[in-house]
């Protein structure tokens, strides 16, 4: 462990390997964003719009797709993003606070491992 | 041509799509081009003053990223898990950033053709190795951890090259359109 960030195990097998590399961008996202007030972060975008905001709630959106409706075929899942606005999910509200985005980006990544574990 | 949707890499508009189905080998083989082309296509089509002309405050450039990437994997491929002699790098012990700041003559065809020939190497530590289980010359690393690790590094850097290119010329997308 360095910095509270996932070490990949350096020998480990397939699975153990993947979901720690995994865990490991997760969090340096949670790392990355941290320690600065809502507005700090908020003051930055690029000119088509990312924002710090929405990449932490579209990194949770995603990972809620790929794993939870496409490999598990869970139903009625909740999206940011629709069909008419497939990148809803990079904007955030005003009023929506990082801790709780990277709290719902945590409790995602949990039901995603959840996923990958329970595959033969 | 072969779109990637079985269990061999494809193409998809001149970028490597990884195998929807691959084994393991495959997958990251495929994913590892994916992102190597990705970077050469996300610097390509503008001249090198406009790429020149950004940088972050801390000193990334488009260049050095590219010649950063070459280096990183020589590095990880080559001297730590092939253990092969006689690597030149662009970095020092004294000065362990050196690859990132390219001198102003250089051109980006230039980094971009050494940074291919390197892939190509690279290539063939991993297609050579026994078992992604093997376990590296120095460092005590699997194979698959080093790939796994180049992956993460460049797609990390492209999302840098991305914001980069979006300030030099308006350049944006995630990969070529249709």
């Amino acid at each position: 462990m360095t910095l509270g960030t996932t070490e990949p195990v350096h020998r480990g097998d397939e699975r153990t390997a993947l979901l720690g590399f995994l865990q490991r961008q997760r969090d340096v996202v949670a790392w990355k964003v941290g320690g600065a007030s809502d507005e700090v972060l908020r003051s930055a975008s690029t000119p088509t719009g990312l924002t710090a905001h929405g990449l932490v709630q579209h990194l949770a959106n995603v990972e809620r797709w790929w794993l939870r409706h496409e490999v598990a075929g869970e139903t009625g899942l909740p999206f940011e993003g629709t069909e008419d606005d497939p990148r809803a999910d990079l904007r955030v509200g005003a009023d929506v606070a990082m801790a709780d985005l990277l709290a719902g980006y945590a409790a995602e990544a949990a039901l995603c491992d959840a996923v990958v574990e329970a595959q033969p | 041509m072969d779109d990637g949707s079985g269990t061999t890499n494809g193409t998809r508009r001149g970028i490597t799509e990884p195998a929807a189905r691959g084994d393991e080998r495959t997958a990251l083989l495929g994913f590892l081009r994916r992102q190597r082309e990705l970077v050469a296509w996300k610097v390509g089509g503008a001249p090198d003053e406009v790429l020149r002309s950004v940088s972050t405050p801390s000193g990334l450039t488009v260049h050095g990223l590219v010649r950063h990437l070459t280096n990183v994997e020589r590095s990880w491929l080559r001297q730590v898990f092939a253990d092969q002699s006689d690597l030149v790098f662009d970095w020092t012990d004294d000065d362990p950033d050196a690859e990132l700041r390219v001198p102003e003559g250089v051109p980006m065809a230039d980094l971009l053709a050494a940074y291919a020939v390197e892939a190509e190497r690279c290539d063939e530590v991993i297609t050579c190795a026994e078992s992604l289980d093997d376990v590296s010359a120095r460092g005590g690393r699997s194979l698959r951890w080093i790939v796994l690790h180049l992956i993460e590094e460049t797609a990390r850097h492209l999302g840098h090259l991305d914001l980069l290119r979006e300030q030099a010329d308006g350049a944006v997308g995630e990969d070529p359109e249709p």
